[in-house]
C-alpha cells in the first residue's frame, strides 16, 4: 500500500511541475481526498482495477485542474510514463541484484528517485520551454491528444498485461527497453521538428528582410528620380533668372517668381521626403521596423511623419528586443489611428547626451478610459485587440534594465516613449 | 513684475533685424515690461551671458541652422535649459529643418515660427511674446506643490496633485509612477520615495500612495481604490494606517 501512496504521490508532484504552477490550488484537497481515497480501495480489487482506476481518477483530476482536455490527456501520457519508466527501472535493479525482499528499501528508492526525476524535469521545462512553446513550436490540439492517448493506451497495455503474467522479470525487461525506445522515439522527433521550425522561421525571417529591404530601395529610387527632376527644374530656372536679370526686367522677374519658383517652393514642403531621417538610424533592425510599420500606416491613409536630427549608430540595448517594443507600439498606433479621419503618427528619434529617446505620438479621438485600462491585457476600445501587446512590451522593457516605458494620455494624443540609458 | 529679457539668435542679418523689429514694435506699443536683451548671429554670446551674469525670465527667438562650423538652435536650446531652467524657447525654423517632437519634448519649447510662410511670421511673434507673458504670471501666482523627477538628462516637475501612485518595477532600482493621464518610469527606489513628500504614504512592500488622491479603502480585500478607478494593494498594517489617514 506505501508504494501506491509513494506513486500517487509522484503523479501530484509531476502534474504540479508539468502545469508550471506549484502553488497549492483548491482543486488538489479533490486529488487529496477523493484520488487517494478512491485508488486505496480500488487497490483492493487487484493491480488491473487500480491502473485502470489509477487513469481514470487521474484524467478527471487534471481535467478539473486545467479545464483543457488537450492539456489533460498530454499531462496524464507523461506523468504515467515516468512512472512507468521509473517503476520499471528500479524493479528491474533490485532484481536482478537480488535486494526484492526489502519492501521499505524499495519503496523509498522509488520516492526519492522520482523526486529526483521531477526536480530535473521542472528545471527542464524552465529552461528550454520557455522558447519553444512559441506558437509555431506547438503541435496541434489532434497531434497532442492522437500521441497522448497512444502513450497512455500503450502503457497501459504494458503494466496490464504485465500484471496478469505475474510480473516475470523477463517480461519487465522486454517490456522496458520498448518504453525506453518510445521515450527515445518521442524525444528524437521532438528535437527534429524544432530544428526544421527553426529553419523555417529564419528562412520566413530573411524573406521578410529582404521585402523590407527592397520597399526601401524603391522609395530611395523614388526620391532619387524626383531629385534629378527637381535639378533639371533649377537649372532651367537659373537659366530663365539669368534672362530676365541680363534684360533688367524686373516686373518680368518678379511674375516670374511669384508664377513659378514660388509654387516649387511649397511643392518642397510637402511631406515627400518624410522618411529621410532614417537614413540616420544606422541600425538595420529598428531601421526596417519604422519604415516597414510606418509605410503600412500610410498606406492605410494615416499621416506619419519621421524625425531624427542626430546620426545613432548604437542604442545600448538589445536591438532585437527594441524592434519587437517598437513594433508593438507602432502597431498600437496604427491601430488606434486607423479608423480616424485625420489620423496622424509622429515617430521621433532624439539622441542626448546620456540617453537615447524614442517617441511614437499617435492622434486619439477623445474618451475617458484611463491609462492603466488601456494597458490591460485584451482590452479593447472598439472591439480589437488593442493593449494586447502592451502586456509584452512591460516584459519586453523589465528585461532591459537600460530602458524605461512612458505611456501618456494628453488631450488628443497618446504618447509612448522608450528612454534607453546609455550612460556607464 | 520683474523684467522679461528677450534674447534673439540667427544668422541672416536681413531675418535678425527683421525679428528684432518685430519685437520692439509690438514692446513699444503695448508698452510691456521686456526688453531685446541679445540680438545675435552668435549662439556662444548668449551663452556667455546667460553664464556670467544674474538672469532674470528669458524669452529665446532661436533660428536652427545658424551656420557653419557654430552648434545649430537646438543644441543651443538644450544648452540654455541647463542654465534657464524656466525660460520659454520659440524657434524660427523652414519646414525642412522641422524637428517637432524634438521641439516638443526634449526642449519643451513655447513654440516654433515657420519661416516658410513670412506673412505669417510677425503675428506668431506677438502671440508668443503674449503667451510667454501669460505663462510667466500665472506660474509667479501658482500655489501648487511639485515633486521633481529626473528622468534622461530631464528634470521634470510634476504636480503632487496629479500622482497617484508609485510601484516597484519587477526590475531593481526602477520605479514606476502613476499619474492622472499616464505613467512612466524611473530609475528611484520606493524606500526612498516614501519619505519625499508628506502625502506619500508607503501602503505595502512594492507601492507608495497620494493618500490625497486614494478615493477609498476596501478593509477586506486590502485594497486602495484610487481616483481613477485603479486599485493598490496594501499589507495588513498599511490598510489600518491608511484608514486613519483617509478620516
Amino acid at each position: 500500500m506505501a508504494i501506491l501512496f509513494i506513486q500517487l504521490l509522484l503523479f501530484f508532484l509531476n502534474t504540479k511541475v508539468l502545469i508550471k504552477d506549484l502553488r497549492f490550488k483548491r482543486v488538489d484537497l479533490f486529488y487529496l481526498f477523493v484520488n487517494i481515497p478512491v485508488m486505496f480501495v480500488l487497490a483492493e480489487y487487484g493491480q488491473l482495477a487500480t491502473i485502470i482506476g489509477m487513469m481514470g481518477t487521474l484524467l478527471t483530476y487534471l481535467l478539473l485542474l486545467t479545464k483543457s482536455f488537450k492539456i489533460s490527456i498530454a499531462i496524464a501520457a507523461i506523468d504515467y510514463s515516468i512512472g512507468v519508466l521509473l517503476d520499471h527501472v528500479i524493479d528491474i535493479i533490485f532484481r536482478i541484484m537480488k535486494l526484492g525482499n526489502y519492501s521499505w528499501f524499495y519503496n523509498s528508492s522509488i520516492l526519492i528517485w522520482g523526486i529526483v526525476l521531477a526536480v530535473g524535469l521542472y528545471y527542464f521545462l524552465q529552461s528550454d520551454l520557455e522558447n519553444n512553446l512559441q506558437k509555431d513550436y506547438q503541435f496541434s490540439s489532434t497531434e497532442i491528444i492522437f500521441t497522448s492517448i497512444m502513450l497512455v493506451v500503450t502503457m497501459s497495455l504494458i503494466t496490464v498485461t504485465e500484471a496478469m503474467n505475474g510480473n516475470k522479470l523477463q517480461n519487465v525487461i522486454y517490456n522496458f527497453v520498448i518504453v525506453l525506445l518510445f521515450v527515445i522515439t518521442f524525444i528524437v522527433v521532438h528535437i527534429a521538428r524544432t530544428k526544421t521550425i527553426n529553419k523555417d522561421l529564419q528562412l520566413r525571417e530573411q524573406k521578410v528582410r529582404n521585402e523590407s529591404t527592397n520597399r526601401y530601395l524603391i522609395q530611395i529610387e523614388q526620391h532619387y528620380n524626383e531629385l534629378r527632376k527637381f535639378r533639371h527644374e533649377y537649372q532651367n530656372t537659373l537659366l530663365s533668372l539669368e534672362e530676365y536679370l541680363r534684360t533688367d526686367d524686373f516686373e518680368g522677374l518678379k511674375k516670374y517668381y511669384n508664377n513659378s519658383i514660388k509654387p516649387i517652393s511649397v511643392d518642397l514642403n510637402q511631406e515627400k521626403y518624410k522618411f529621410e531621417d532614417l537614413s540616420r538610424i544606422d541600425n538595420k533592425e529598428i531601421k526596417s521596423i519604422v519604415f516597414n510599420k510606418l509605410y503600412a500606416a500610410q498606406l492605410d491613409g494615416i499621416k506619419v511623419s519621421f524625425e531624427a536630427k542626430d546620426e545613432i549608430k548604437s542604442f545600448q540595448m538589445d536591438s532585437l528586443d527594441l524592434a519587437l517594443a517598437l513594433g508593438i507600439i507602432l502597431d498600437n498606433a496604427i491601430e488606434e489611428t486607423r479608423d480616424q479621419e485625420h489620423g496622424t503618427i509622429q515617430v521621433g528619434f532624439i539622441k542626448e547626451v546620456a540617453a537615447i529617446i524614442i517617441i511614437v505620438q499617435n492622434s486619439l479621438i477623445k474618451n475617458n478610459i484611463p491609462v492603466w485600462k488601456m494597458k490591460e491585457r485584451g482590452f479593447s476600445s472598439k472591439g480589437s485587440n488593442r493593449g494586447f501587446g502592451l502586456k509584452n512590451l512591460s516584459e519586453i522593457i523589465n528585461r532591459n534594465n537600460r530602458a524605461t516605458l512612458e505611456t501618456m494620455k494628453l488631450n488628443n494624443y497618446f504618447l509612448q516613449k522608450i528612454t534607453i540609458n546609455t550612460k556607464g | 513684475m520683474p523684467v522679461i529679457d528677450i534674447y534673439v539668435c540667427e544668422d541672416d542679418p536681413k531675418q535678425l533685424s527683421q525679428v528684432v523689429e518685430y519685437i520692439k514694435n509690438y514692446l513699444l506699443i503695448e508698452d510691456l515690461d521686456m526688453r531685446v536683451r541679445i540680438a545675435t548671429d552668435d549662439p556662444n554670446e548668449i551663452l556667455d551671458y546667460l553664464n556670467n551674469n544674474e538672469i532674470d525670465k528669458g524669452l529665446y527667438f532661436i533660428d536652427i541652422d545658424l551656420g557653419e562650423n557654430k552648434i545649430n538652435g537646438i543644441e543651443l536650446a538644450a544648452e540654455i535649459r541647463k542654465i534657464d531652467f524656466e525660460g520659454k524657447i520659440v524657434f524660427i525654423t523652414n519646414h525642412s529643418e522641422m524637428v517637432f517632437l524634438t521641439f516638443k519634448y526634449q526642449i519643451e519649447a513655447l513654440d516654433f515660427i515657420l519661416k516658410d510662410y513670412p506673412e505669417k511670421i510677425q503675428g506668431r511673434i506677438i502671440e508668443d511674446i503674449d503667451l510667454c507673458n501669460r505663462q510667466f504670471e500665472e506660474s509667479a501666482s501658482d500655489s501648487e506643490e511639485y515633486y521633481q523627477i529626473k528622468t534622461g538628462e530631464l528634470v521634470r516637475s510634476i504636480k503632487v496633485s496629479d500622482i497617484l501612485f508609485f510601484e516597484s518595477s519587477p526590475v531593481p532600482h526602477k520605479v514606476i509612477v502613476h499619474l492622472k493621464d499616464g505613467q512612466f518610469e524611473f530609475y528611484s527606489t520606493i524606500k526612498r520615495i516614501e519619505d519625499e513628500n508628506e502625502s506619500f504614504f508607503r501602503c505595502h512592500k512594492s507601492y507608495v500612495v497620494n493618500v490625497d488622491n486614494v478615493e477609498s479603502v476596501n478593509k477586506h480585500t486590502r485594497e486602495a481604490t484610487m481616483i481613477d478607478g485603479e486599485k493598490v494593494l496594501c499589507s495588513v498594517l498599511g490598510t489600518r494606517t491608511l484608514v486613519k489617514l483617509k478620516k
